[in-house]
């Protein structure tokens, strides 16, 4: 009755005023929409802004350090910082001290940390986690899978700072003890605990999202294997698993991302001193390490210091932002409809 | 295909193998899902235990002193005492014999004496450890009836009790005790207490606790959902009910698709550039509900596309024939039906929220902020606090963990404690609401 006037005719003013309503309403869930917009534009400015910044300012710093040097009669450093060009700096370079004197820019080391751990993280993360998608998917009933993956997604809600407190206090120590068996003698801190400990954290996300795509496959696939005489083992890899190919890529692209930017548990329990090598007993800093190492202590704006930690960040976003396209091909790719 | 003729026996053989590998494989299933639970078992045990605190012996040397204080003690010492004190004079002696006078004074245990000597002296510490605590309780408690009860409780304690305590002086930070002279009894009281959660941060890690970190975990979770909330609904309504099919819709998507990958770390230089410089909000709470609001933004928008995916057409083309609008039909039907899915991301989200260090960390949130963000003023007629600087749980616990003191230890694990609780808390509520809506919806 309520457009309806008294004399039961249409009343257009109300349907008019209605119109306006619905008119706003589209336009503040279109400004809702396209605020995710506006928050990787702030992301994308930051970055790129900054890490310009960081290249237009790094032969200044050079030159500094080179008159500094000069006047100590350090010939060989000054010389070393006059030649030195800012991009092969960066890229080729494998000393990353932008906190201390020779100030040297080289990501490699953070590059290499991180790599390390997500090695390590991914060794562990990938074989448990599509095992546990598998058995839950395929082999358990839907009782025991009802109760289990609560449970699992308990893990995914643990804070990462309590992660690297457990990879600190208690499988840092387990690893210690294990080389020491083989007579390594490791550091406190150490990339393979920390490794071990990213890899257990993204377990969820990987099993939970490749469950999900497994579970897509239609039971008709399944069926028609079992007629075949296959097992539940055969039918999960030879039939699950590559009809649900395309969700299982986005799954370990997703926990690859996560375990490449997983910041606290590495600062924590891989240590902060940036050091450029492959070997997972050694303790090195990542780059979101080196990222809140430096933002831990006084930062002052626009300094070199300032700047390069977007530059690390920018390595860091770059990387996961090609590990997304990948997977997004890969996706395409691999996708089956049915 | 007469070479693929196997015999009953080729049969039954090749049946059994991929049987053995069917089983072998489901028992490497369970093994990584029980290594995962027993990872989560042992992650909540070594905090719980952790922040119960304990005792411990750091016996740098052993002079001759040790051995006029024990058994000084033993005089008035009861009787399990005397006996743990009678084998802490035995492990002198044998030191003594093995060694001249000056040796002694540098005296190193052997691993096998250290846990006799700590072993023997632990059967003394448990009444001694518990004096202790209250003891350093007994200073914070306002209620002079109180005190007095705690304190006529102290003086009744054992002599021998009393005697030890007094015996200790404090020589590091917090309740690490000067025992022997060259022993030292570390006394970590235990962090589980009420009063662990009433304090505010500290110097020593007994009188610190997660009092302010737990207003600022509140009052940045609650600008977080008053800023991610609304327009994550929104834009997941906009994205599933009005969007158009076209290159527009398809790139918010992929953005947001994208944004859910981007680490955290990178919301913290978002954070740093944008909000603490650009936009001047400082180092504030409203800093960090921007950063963390953007954070959960692309969880919520996902959930809520998910759940109203799942309302059939049906619904909205029945309301649509009654000529409910199109606003009309996702207020009054497509909200309420999916507030389930909803709710089930938008707490999942904020919990998330909750655990989230490193984009705060790189705003340079500070750690050592002893007083509360709300003061004075009432909440939420003044909104000063917004602007306030802010201390948060998983800062506040990375902060003592980073200390190599081992009574932020302690603290570190209470405050993993609390953390895990809250974060499980909201976990569980997330899986329960769901199953609820899930029961009791049906199409």
């Amino acid at each position: 009755m309520d457009i309806l006037s008294e004399s039961g005719r249409v009343d257009r003013s109300r349907i008019a005023r209605q119109k306006m309503i619905e008119k706003g309403i589209y336009v503040l869930l279109l400004l809702a929409a396209v605020s995710s917009i506006v928050i990787t534009v702030g992301i994308m400015q930051v970055l790129i802004v900054d890490t310009y910044e960081f290249f237009k300012d790094l032969p200044q710093k050079f030159a500094e350090q080179a008159q500094v040097f000069a006047e100590q009669g350090n010939e060989e450093l000054a010389n070393l910082f006059k030649n030195l060009n800012p991009f092969l700096e960066f890229f080729t370079a494998t000393e990353w001290t932008p906190l201390f004197s020779p100030a040297r820019f080289g990501i490699l080391p953070l590059l290499s940390g991180t790599l390390v751990t997500s090695i390590v993280a991914l060794c562990l993360a990938i074989p448990f986690g599509t095992s546990i998608s598998l058995y839950l998917s395929e082999f358990a009933n839907a009782k025991l899978r009802e109760t289990l993956k609560p449970i699992l997604e308990l893990i995914a809600g643990v804070p990462s700072v309590v992660f690297g407190y457990f990879a600190l206090g208690f499988v840092n120590p387990i690893v210690q003890d294990i080389a020491e068996v083989f007579g390594y003698q490791l550091a406190g801190a150490n990339m393979l605990g920390a490794g071990l400990v990213i890899g257990i954290s993204i377990i969820p996300l990987i099993s939970s999202v490749s469950e999900d795509a497994m579970r897509a496959v239609p039971v008709q696939m399944r069926e028609g294997s079992y007629a075949m005489g296959a097992t539940r083992m055969q039918t999960a890899f030879k039939v699950v698993i590559p009809a649900a190919f395309s969700g299982i890529i986005a799954a370990y692209i997703l926990g690859i991302s996560r375990a490449v930017g997983e910041t606290m548990i590495s600062a924590i329990a891989a240590g902060l001193q940036p050091n450029f090598t492959w070997n997972p007993l050694e303790p090195a800093a990542t780059v979101s390490a080196f990222i809140v190492q430096v933002t831990l202590g006084d930062l002052e704006f626009g300094s070199i210091q300032y700047l390069s930690v977007f530059a690390a960040g920018m390595m860091l976003a770059v990387t996961t932002l090609t590990l997304n396209v990948i997977g997004f091909f890969l996706i395409r790719k691999f996708r089956e409809r049915y | 295909m007469a070479t693929s003729v196997m015999s009953l026996q080729q049969i039954r053989r090749n049946i059994n193998q991929r049987k053995l590998a069917d089983r072998v494989f489901m028992f490497f299933a369970l093994f990584c899902l029980f290594t995962g639970l027993a990872v989560l078992i042992a992650l909540v045990s070594q905090l719980f235990f952790g922040a119960l605190g304990y005792s411990f012996i750091e016996t740098a040397e052993l002079e001759r002193s040790t051995i006029s204080l024990v058994t000084q003690v033993d005089e008035q010492a009861d009787a399990p005492a005397k006996s743990a004190l009678a084998e802490l004079i035995q492990i002198v002696r044998e030191q003594k014999s093995r060694r001249t006078g000056e040796e002694l004074l540098e005296i190193k245990l052997t691993d096998q004496e250290r846990q006799r000597f700590n072993e023997a002296l632990l059967r003394v510490l448990p009444p001694v450890n518990a004096f202790a605590q209250k003891q350093a309780e007994a200073g914070f408690i306002d209620d002079d009836q109180e005190k007095e009860r705690v304190i006529q409780e102290l003086d009744s304690a054992s002599p021998a009790i009393k005697q030890i305590y007094d015996s200790t002086k404090q020589v590091c930070s917090g309740k690490i005790e000067k025992f022997f002279t060259g022993a030292w009894l570390c006394v970590v009281p235990s962090k589980l207490t009420p009063r662990f959660l009433s304090l505010p941060p500290s110097a020593t890690h007994e009188k610190a606790g997660v009092l302010v970190a737990i207003a600022g975990t509140s009052l940045v979770i609650l600008v977080t959902a008053v800023l991610a909330i609304p327009i994550g609904i929104a834009a997941g309504v906009f994205l599933e009910e009005y969007a158009p099919k076209n290159w527009f819709t398809g790139f918010i998507e992929i953005n947001i698709t994208n944004l859910a990958g981007v680490p955290s770390i990178i919301y913290g230089l978002l954070a740093l550039g944008v909000f603490k410089y650009q936009l001047a909000f400082g180092e504030s709470i409203l800093t960090a509900g921007c950063t963390l609001g953007c954070l959960i933004l692309p969880v919520i928008i996902v959930t809520t596309r998910e759940a109203i995916k799942a309302i059939p057409i049906g619904i909205r083309e029945g309301a649509a024939a009654l000529g409910a609008s199109k606003w009309q039909v996702i207020w009054d039907h497509i909200l309420p039906y999916s507030i389930g899915g909803i709710l089930t991301g938008v707490i999942v989200g904020l919990s998330r929220a909750i655990g989230e260090t490193a984009p705060l960390v790189t705003i340079g949130a500070l750690t050592f902020i002893t007083f509360l963000p709300i003061r004075d003023e009432a909440p939420f007629l003044s909104f000063k606090w917004i602007w306030s600087p802010f201390t948060v749980m998983p800062i506040q616990m990375f902060d003592w963990v980073q200390r190599p003191d081992r009574g932020f230890q302690t603290n570190a694990s209470a405050a993993g404690v609390v953390l895990v609780v809250m974060t499980l808390l909201m976990n569980g509520a997330a899986i329960y609401i769901r199953s609820y809506f899930r029961s009791r919806i049906k199409w």
